[in-house]
C-alpha cells in the first residue's frame, strides 16, 4: 500500500505534536530566477507617495541583471553604473537616462526590446514587465542613488530611553511595570486580557522557562499546598537560586549564540576553542552582563574562543577570514545587527556597507585589511571603526588588544541602548514565545511597543545588567502568567500582543524531561574523572573534595569525614607513582541520624566510563570496598547521612607498594558527578533530530516545527527505546504493588497533573496486573508522545 | 479531581493544527512556482538521482582516465609513474578504463564520461572541506547552513513516493575522523531539517529504520499505537479540538502506524533479494548499498547518495600502498555498480534515473593540490621507489578529476573533456567546475541553476551564486 507522504508528515506533525509552535516563522521561500524576485512587486503609485526605492528595489535587479557587463570597473560600451554620475553620462553613444522621462530613456527601450536588433540584459531572461515598470518609475521619480548619508532603511533609535510608567487604571490592582504598559495597549487595540494559568500549569511553565526541568513530584505538591499569597514569586525566587539547574538549561541558549560546543568542526586543526568553562561559570554566578559581554569582546585566553571563531584548514574567502567572523558574530548577537550581507559588499537590506564590515573587522586583525568586494580586492584600506562611532572611538593605531578593549566600552557604554534591548527581547521571546520584535536577530525593526522595550532596557541597565532581574520581572508579570494566546503568523509590523505563546521544548528541554520521567541521564562530556595524576570535578565545580591524603603501606589510615546532604560520595584512587596499587577501604560506615550504614552495600552511580565490569571484577565484600589504581567508584548516600568513616590502605600482597605513592580521595556531591542535563553532554543522534544544531553557525532560534525523521527518531530510535525500558525497570522498583499509584505517580510527574478517570483506567489496564514492564514502557512512551507532555503551554 | 479546563488551550490547539498545515504546504515548495520566473521552464529528463561517492579522493589516472601504465619496478622513480594499471578498452571506441573496471567498462555505452572535472582551490587540503564543497556548491566556513544537494533537491522536488524519504543517505558513519566536518554538510542547513538525510550507514541494518523498536512484536506495536491514540483523545488538551482534529489525529496515528509496518518497508530490506543478484552486489558494504539505493529507487526514492565511506587513509585515501589498495576498491565498485545500471535498465527506469559516481578531487603520485598552485605535502615521496608501499597515487590532486553519469537523460557513450597524457596534469579541454556538474545534474531534474532560497533577507542559490551553467554536451 501507498502511503501518501504528504499524510504522513502531517501524522507526524500532529502526532507529534501538533507542536510546532513558533512554526510558521518558514522565512525560507523560493525566489525566482532573478533573485531578488520578492523586492520586484510593483510599488503602489495611486498615491503618488510610494517612492520606488533605489536601494531595495532597483540596485538589486542592477546588481543581478546589469552589475556583471557594467560596474565595479567594468564599462561594456562605456556605460557604468559605479554611480550616478556614470548612470547619467550614460555609454558611448547614447544617454542611457533621462531623469524624469522613463519611457523615453535609452535603457527602457533596450530592455523592453524597442531597438531593433538590440536587447539588454545580452544574455539571461528578458526582464519582465513589473521590472521594467519599477525603473521606469524609478527614472519617472529622477533615478534617484540611494546615499549613505540619507539613510534607505528604517534605523532604531541607540540611545537609551526610560519612559514613564503608566498610570495604573483604579481597582486594577496591576503593579508590574510590564503589566502598566500592556494595560493602555491591550485598550488601544482593544484585546482582552487572557485568564491567568492555574497553579499546576504555572508551575510546570515557569520551571521549565527558568530552569528548564519539570517540577518533581514533591516540588509540585510543596507548591500546591503552599498557602502564602505571594507562593507564585517565592517559587519564582526558589527557581532562579537553582544555580546548577538554572546554568545547565540557560548554557544551550548560550552555547548556540556563541557557537560553543565541545565538539564540532575546526577542533581537528586546533581551529576552534572551547569557552565552556568561563561561559559556565559566568552563568553560575549570574555576571553582569556589561562584564560578561566586555570579556567576550576583549577576550582573555578562556574566552577568546568566540571572537577567533571557526578556522578550517586552508585558504578563507576574505567574508569569511576569522576577523570578519568576530565583526559578525558581535554585530548579530549583541546588537542585533547583520553584517553579513555586507562583509561581502554594501548591503541591499540595510545601511551597512563594505566599509563598515571592514572597518569593525580590522579590529580584531593583526593587519590593516583591504576592502574586497565580492571577491575583487578593492585598493582600499578599511578605517578601523565601530558601526556607531557615537558610542566610543577606536584607535586604529593602537595594538590590537587595546582596539578590543576600546570596542568593549563603547558595546557596553551607558549610552548604548541597543546593547540592553537586543537581550532583553530575547529574554522576552524565551520567555513568550514572540519577541517585541521579530527576528530577535533585526533589532532595526519596530517593536510592538517601544516604550515597554525600552522601559525594559532601561530597567535592565539600571539593575546592573542583572539578567536574573529581568527574567523574574516577566515571569512575575500578570502577562506571562496568562494563558497562551493562538499562535499568530502575523509579520513584525502588523503583530499585536495578545499574551505568551505556547512553546514546543527544545531538544535538551525534550530530553530532560524523559530523563526526569525515567531517571536516564546522559553521561556528562565532562564528567568527574581522574586527569593527570589529579581528580577532575565536572564543569560548574560539583562536588567537593573532601579528602585528599597520601596511602603509604606502613598501615591503615583513619578517614572521618562530615557530611550534610549530599547525595553522593566518591572514593578515588590516584596512583602518583610507583606500581599502581589497589587500595581497600575497610569498614567504609555511613551515618545518619537513626544508625549506621554499610557504604559497599548502597547502590552504585555510574563511573566516567561507564566501566562498572573493573568494580565487578574486584570482589566487593560486605564490609569492604577495593579501588583499583586511577579508579573512582560512586555511591548514593542517604540525603540525611552526616559522617563517613572507613580505614584505607594498599591492598595486602600488591608488589612493591613501598615506594608507590597512591593518593586516596574521597568526593562529595548534591547530585551525580558523571550523569549529567542533555546540553552538557555530547549530542546524539536523538539530540540531533530534536533539533539541537551542530553550532557551526550563530543560532539565535531553534527550528520548532515536528518533522518526519525527528518522528523516526522518536518512534523507533535506539536511545529513547533504552530510556523507556530502563525507565519502566525503575518506575516498577519503585511502586512494585499497585498499578493504581504507578499510573497516578507517573502521570504527576509527566504532566504536573493526576490522571482523569478514565485515563487512570485506561492506563491502569495498559499496565496490566500484576504490572508488566512492556506495559509500564509503552504508557511512558505514549504519555511522552502527547502534545500536552512536549509543548510548554 | 483535577480541573480539567485548568489545562485547556482550546485556541492553541486550533492554531498548532492550522500552523501544522500551513508548515507541511511550505514543506513542499515547487521551484517554479513564483510569477516573476521568466525563465522558460526546463522539461527535466530525471526524475531520481543517485550518487555513488568515492569517498577520500579516488584517483582517475588509476581508474577512468588511465595513462601510460608504468609497472612496477624496484629502483624506480617516482616522476616515472602515471597509472599504476594497464588499461582495458571500453565497450565505447577510444574509451579506455584501467584495468579492474572490466564490467563498468561493458556498460560505458550508457554512460557519459568528464574527464575534465576541476576541484575548488582551497589551499592546504582537508578532505572534508572538499566533500563540503562538493556537497554544497560552496566552501565552508559559511555565513548560514548551507544545504546539502540532496536537501535542495527534497525541498524543491519533494518526495516522488510518499512511503520512501526524499534525501537518503547510504554507508557513512558519523563517528569516525573528520566527523563533525561531515555533519556540517551532511544535512540540509537553513532549509530546516524536515528536508535532512534519511541516515542509513549500514546497508544490512537498513531495515531496523523502518520497523518498530527492537524486540516490539507487530501486536504490542499495534496495541502502543491504539492506546496512544486513546490517550490523545482523552487528553484534556485535545477534548477541545475540533472534529477535524479528532480525525486528522486519528488519521495520521493509523498512517504512521501503517509506515512503520508497512510493505513498502521491505524495500529496506537487502536480505529480501534473491541470493543470485545480492551475491552479485554484495562486494561490501558499498555493494550493499548500491543493492539498497536500486531496491529503493524502486519503490520511488528521490536522491539516494551511496559512499563507500570517508575515514582519513581508509578506502580511497590511500596515503600508501595505493596500487594494491586500490585494486581492492576497483573490486568492491566494479560489479555493483554496473549491476545496479543494468538492473534499473531491465526495469525500464534507468531513463528516469540519473547515476553520478564522483570523487572530492583525484590524486597523483607527485603533486599535491594543482601542478600550477601546490599546496602542503601530506605524504612523503621517495625519488627512488624500492618499496610496493610507495608505488600508487599518494597525493591529492585537484586538476583532473573524473566523473562519470548514467541514465536520467546523459548522452550516452559520450566522451567528455581532456587532460594531458604526462606531467604536468592538466585539463586541456572543457574544464568542469563544481557550480557546471551540479547545474548539470539539477538541469536533469527540471531545476534552475539560478533557482534561489531566501534565509535572512538573502537570496542563496542553489548553484554558487546562481552562476553554475550545465554541461550541455553530456546531456542527450
Amino acid at each position: 500500500m501507498r502511503i501518501n507522504y504528504i499524510t504522513l508528515s502531517f501524522v507526524f506533525f500532529t502526532i507529534l505534536l501538533a507542536m510546532t509552535m513558533t512554526v510558521a516563522t518558514n522565512s525560507i521561500t523560493p525566489l525566482s530566477h532573478n533573485g531578488q524576485a520578492s523586492t520586484v512587486s510593483p510599488v503602489q503609485t495611486i498615491s503618488g507617495v510610494n517612492r520606488v526605492s533605489y536601494e531595495t528595489s532597483i540596485k538589486p535587479l542592477l546588481v543581478q541583471r546589469c552589475y556583471n557587463c557594467h560596474a565595479n570597473g567594468t564599462k561594456l560600451g562605456g556605460f557604468t553604473l559605479d554611480s550616478r554620475e556614470g548612470l547619467l553620462t550614460g555609454g558611448d553613444i547614447h544617454p542611457v537616462v533621462i531623469p524624469g522621462h522613463g519611457s523615453k530613456s535609452y535603457l527602457i527601450q533596450i530592455v523592453s526590446g524597442k531597438i531593433p536588433g538590440q536587447i539588454m540584459p545580452a544574455t539571461g531572461a528578458r526582464l519582465s514587465a513589473p521590472q521594467i515598470a519599477l525603473l521606469t518609475q524609478w527614472i519617472n521619480e529622477g533615478s534617484s542613488f540611494g546615499t549613505a548619508k540619507q539613510a534607505e532603511f528604517w534605523q532604531a533609535p541607540l540611545a537609551p530611553r526610560t519612559p514613564k510608567l503608566p498610570v495604573p487604571e483604579r481597582g486594577s490592582g496591576l503593579s508590574n511595570p510590564i503589566d502598566l504598559f500592556l494595560q493602555p495597549y491591550f485598550k488601544l487595540h482593544h484585546v482582552n486580557s487572557r485568564r491567568i494559568v492555574g497553579n499546576r500549569e504555572f508551575c510546570r511553565r515557569v520551571s521549565l522557562d527558568l530552569i528548564g526541568l519539570l517540577p518533581s513530584h514533591g516540588q509540585l505538591s510543596d507548591f500546591l499546598s503552599d498557602s502564602h499569597p505571594n507562593r507564585r514569586t517565592l517559587l519564582i525566587q526558589r527557581l532562579l537560586k537553582e544555580n546548577h539547574a538554572y546554568s545547565d538549561h540557560w548554557l544551550s541558549f548560550w552555547n548556540d549564540m556563541l557557537r560553543n560546543d565541545t565538539t564540532g568542526t575546526g577542533y581537528i586543526d586546533g581551529g576552534r576553542k572551547q569557552i565552556t568553562h568561563w561561559l559556565y561559570n559566568s552563568l553560575l554566578t549570574n555576571k553582569p552582563y556589561n562584564t560578561f559581554v566586555s570579556e567576550l569582546i576583549a577576550p582573555t585566553p578562556e574566552t577568546e574562543g568566540f571572537t577567533n571563531g571557526i578556522v578550517w584548514r586552508g585558504v578563507v574567502n576574505s567574508s569569511q577570514t576569522p576577523s570578519m567572523q568576530a565583526a559578525q558574530c558581535i554585530s548579530q548577537v549583541f546588537l542585533g545587527v547583520n553584517l553579513k550581507c555586507a562583509s561581502c559588499h554594501d548591503s541591499f537590506v540595510s545601511n551597512w556597507k563594505l566599509a563598515d564590515a571592514y572597518g569593525m573587522a580590522s579590529i580584531y586583525s593583526d593587519k590593516p585589511l583591504e576592502l574586497v568586494r565580492c571577491d575583487k580586492p578593492q585598493g582600499t584600506i578599511a578605517t578601523v571603526h565601530f558601526l556607531y562611532p557615537q558610542l566610543g572611538k577606536i584607535d586604529g593605531s593602537a595594538p590590537k588588544a587595546e582596539r578590543q578593549m576600546q570596542l568593549a566600552s563603547a558595546i557596553t557604554s551607558p549610552r548604548d541602548g541597543r546593547l540592553c534591548r537586543t537581550l532583553v527581547n530575547r529574554l522576552w521571546q524565551r520567555l513568550m514565545g514572540r519577541g517585541l520584535i521579530e527576528p530577535c536577530d533585526e533589532m532595526d525593526r519596530k517593536p510592538w511597543s517601544p516604550d515597554l522595550l525600552d522601559w525594559l532596557a532601561s530597567d535592565f541597565q539600571a539593575h546592573g545588567y542583572d539578567v536574573k532581574h529581568t527574567l523574574q520581572l516577566i515571569v512575575t508579570s500578570r502577562a506571562y502568567q496568562m494563558e497562551t494566546s493562538p499562535e499568530s503568523s502575523e509579520t513584525n509590523d502588523n503583530y499585536v500582543f495578545k499574551g505568551p505563546q505556547a512553546q514546543r521544548m527544545s531538544a535538551e528541554e525534550l530530553y530532560d524531561a524523559v530523563s526526569t520521567l525515567t531517571n536516564v541521564w546522559p553521561h556528562a562530556d565532562d564528567p568527574m574523572r581522574i586527569d593527570h595524576g589529579k581528580i577532575h570535578l565536572p564543569l560548574g565545580e560539583r562536588g567537593t573534595i573532601v579528602l585528599d591524603t597520601v596511602v603509604k603501606a606502613n598501615g591503615p589510615k583513619a578517614i572521618d569525614i562530615s557530611l550534610s546532604g549530599q547525595r553522593v560520595l566518591s572514593l578515588g584512587n590516584v596512583v602518583q607513582s610507583g606500581t599502581q596499587t589497589a587500595l581497600q577501604w575497610e569498614s567504609p560506615t555511613v551515618y545518619t541520624k537513626h544508625g549506621t550504614l554499610s557504604l559497599a552495600s548502597l547502590s552504585i552511580e555510574p563511573t566516567p566510563d561507564s566501566n562498572q565490569t573493573s568494580f565487578n571484577s574486584l570482589k566487593v565484600e560486605p564490609n569492604k570496598i577495593l579501588t583499583n589504581s586511577n579508579t573512582i567508584i560512586s555511591y548514593v548516600i542517604p540525603r540525611n547521612a552526616v559522617r563517613f568513616t572507613a580505614s584505607v590502605e594498599p591492598v595486602a600482597g600488591a608488589p612493591a607498594v613501598n615506594n608507590a605513592v597512591t593518593e586516596c580521595f574521597v568526593v562529595s556531591g548534591d547530585r551525580s558527578l558523571v550523569e549529567t542535563r542533555a546540553a552538557l553532554a555530547p549530542s546524539d543522534d536523538l539530540m540531533r533530530a530534536l533539533g539541537r544544531p551542530n553550532r557551526e553557525q550563530v543560532v539565535t532560534e531553534r527550528q520548532s516545527v515536528a518533522t518526519t525523521l525527528e518522528a523516526l527518531e522518536l518512534t523507533n530510535g535506539q536511545t529513547l527505546d533504552s530510556m523507556f525500558s530502563k525507565g519502566a525497570d525503575r518506575w516498577m522498583l519503585t511502586k512494585p504493588n499497585s498499578a493504581k499509584s504507578l499510573v497516578e505517580s507517573i502521570y504527576l510527574q509527566s504532566l504536573s497533573r493526576p490522571p482523569s478517570a478514565e485515563e487512570l483506567a485506561l492506563s491502569m489496564r495498559m499496565v496490566g496486573s500484576p504490572v508488566r514492564k512492556s506495559g509500564v514502557q509503552d504508557l511512558l512512551w505514549s504519555i511522552v508522545m502527547l502534545p500536552e507532555f512536549q509543548l510548554i503551554y | 479531581m483535577p480541573n480539567l479546563n485548568e489545562l485547556t488551550r482550546r485556541d492553541f490547539i486550533k492554531t498548532a493544527s492550522a500552523a501544522t498545515l500551513a508548515a507541511l504546504a511550505a514543506g513542499y515548495p515547487i521551484a517554479e512556482t513564483h510569477a516573476a520566473a521568466k525563465e522558460p521552464k526546463i522539461a527535466p529528463t530525471a526524475d531520481a538521482v543517485i550518487v555513488l561517492w568515492m569517498a577520500g579522493g579516488m584517483a582517475a589516472t588509476e581508474t577512468f582516465d588511465p595513462k601510460l601504465y608504468t609497472p612496477y619496478t624496484p629502483g624506480m622513480s617516482a616522476s616515472s609513474v602515471v597509472s599504476t594499471y594497464p588499461s582495458i578498452p571500453s565497450v565505447v571506441d577510444g574509451t579506455r578504463l584501467s584495468q579492474g573496471l572490466e564490467n563498468i567498462a561493458s556498460i560505458m555505452d550508457r554512460a557519459a564520461l568528464i574527464r575534465s572535472y576541476r576541484a575548488g582551490d582551497l589551499g592546504f587540503i582537508l578532505h572534508s572541506r572538499h566533500q563540503y564543497q562538493w556537497h554544497t556548491g560552496y566552501a565552508p566556513p559559511q555565513t548560514v547552513a548551507a544545504p546539502h544537494i540532496g536537501a535542495v533537491i527534497a525541498r524543491t522536488l519533494g518526495p516522488k513516493n510518499s512511503s520512501v524519504p526524499a534525501f537518503i543517505n547510504i554507508g557513512q558513519r558519523y563517528d569516525q575522523g573528520e566527523a563533525e566536518e561531515l555533519k556540517a554538510f551532511t544535512t540540509a542547513g537553513f532549509l530546516g531539517s524536515e528536508f535532512g538525510p534519511f541516515n542509513l550507514p549500514f546497508p544490512d541494518q537498513a531495515v531496523s529504520s523502518v520497523r518498530p523498536p527492537m524486540g516490539m512484536t507487530p501486536a504490542r506495536f499495534e496495541n502502543r499505537d491504539r492506546f496512544y491514540k486513546k490517550l490523545v483523545e482523552m487528553s484534556p488538551i485535545n477534548r477541545f479540538g475540533s472534529d477535524y482534529q479528532k480525525q486528522s489525529l486519528l488519521r495520521s496515528i493509523d498512517s504512521s502506524y501503517r509506515l512503520l509496518s508497512s510493505p513498502a518497508a521491505k524495500a529496506f530490506d537487502i536480505s529480501l533479494e534473491p541470493k543470485e543478484s545480492y551475491d552479485i552486489y554484495n562486494t561490501g558494504r558499498f555493494g550493499q548499498g548500491c543493492l539498497l539505493a536500486r531496491r529503493l529507487i524502486e519503490q520511488g526514492a528521490r536522491f539516494i547518495e551511496v559512499t563507500t565511506e570517508y575515514i582519513p587513509f581508509l578506502n580511497w585515501d590511500t596515503h600508501d600502498n595505493g596500487n594494491t589498495r586500490t585494486v581492492e576498491w576497483k573490486r568492491q565498485i566494479d560489479a555493483p555498480i554496473a549491476q545496479l545500471v543494468k538492473d534499473l535498465e531491465s526495469r525500464g527506469m534507468l531513463d528516469r534515473t540519473l547515476i553520478v559516481i564522483a570523487s572530492e578531487f583525484s590524486r597523483d603520485m607527485l603533486t599535491e593540490g594543482k601542478a600550477n598552485n601546490k599546496v602542503q605535502n601530506q605524504v612523503t615521496v621517495p625519488d627512488i621507489i624500492n618499496d610496493m608501499k610507495y608505488y600508487g597515487m599518494h597525493r591529492h590532486y585537484t586538476e583532473t578529476g573524473s566523473v562519470v553519469l548514467f541514465g536520467g537523460g546523459v548522452r550516452k557513450g559520450k566522451l567528455y573533456g581532456k587532460t594531458t597524457d604526462e606531467r604536468p596534469f592538466v585539463t586541456t579541454e572543457k574544464p568542469v567546475i563544481i557550480q557546471d556538474l551540479h547545474a548539470t545534474i539539477y538541469r536533469t531534474l527540471g531545476i534552475s541553476p539560478k533557482l534561489a532560497y531566501s534565509i535572512e533577507q538573502r537570496p542563496f542559490y542553489v548553484t554558487l551564486d546562481g552562476k553554475g551553467k550545465p554541461v550541455m554536451d553530456v546531456l542527450a
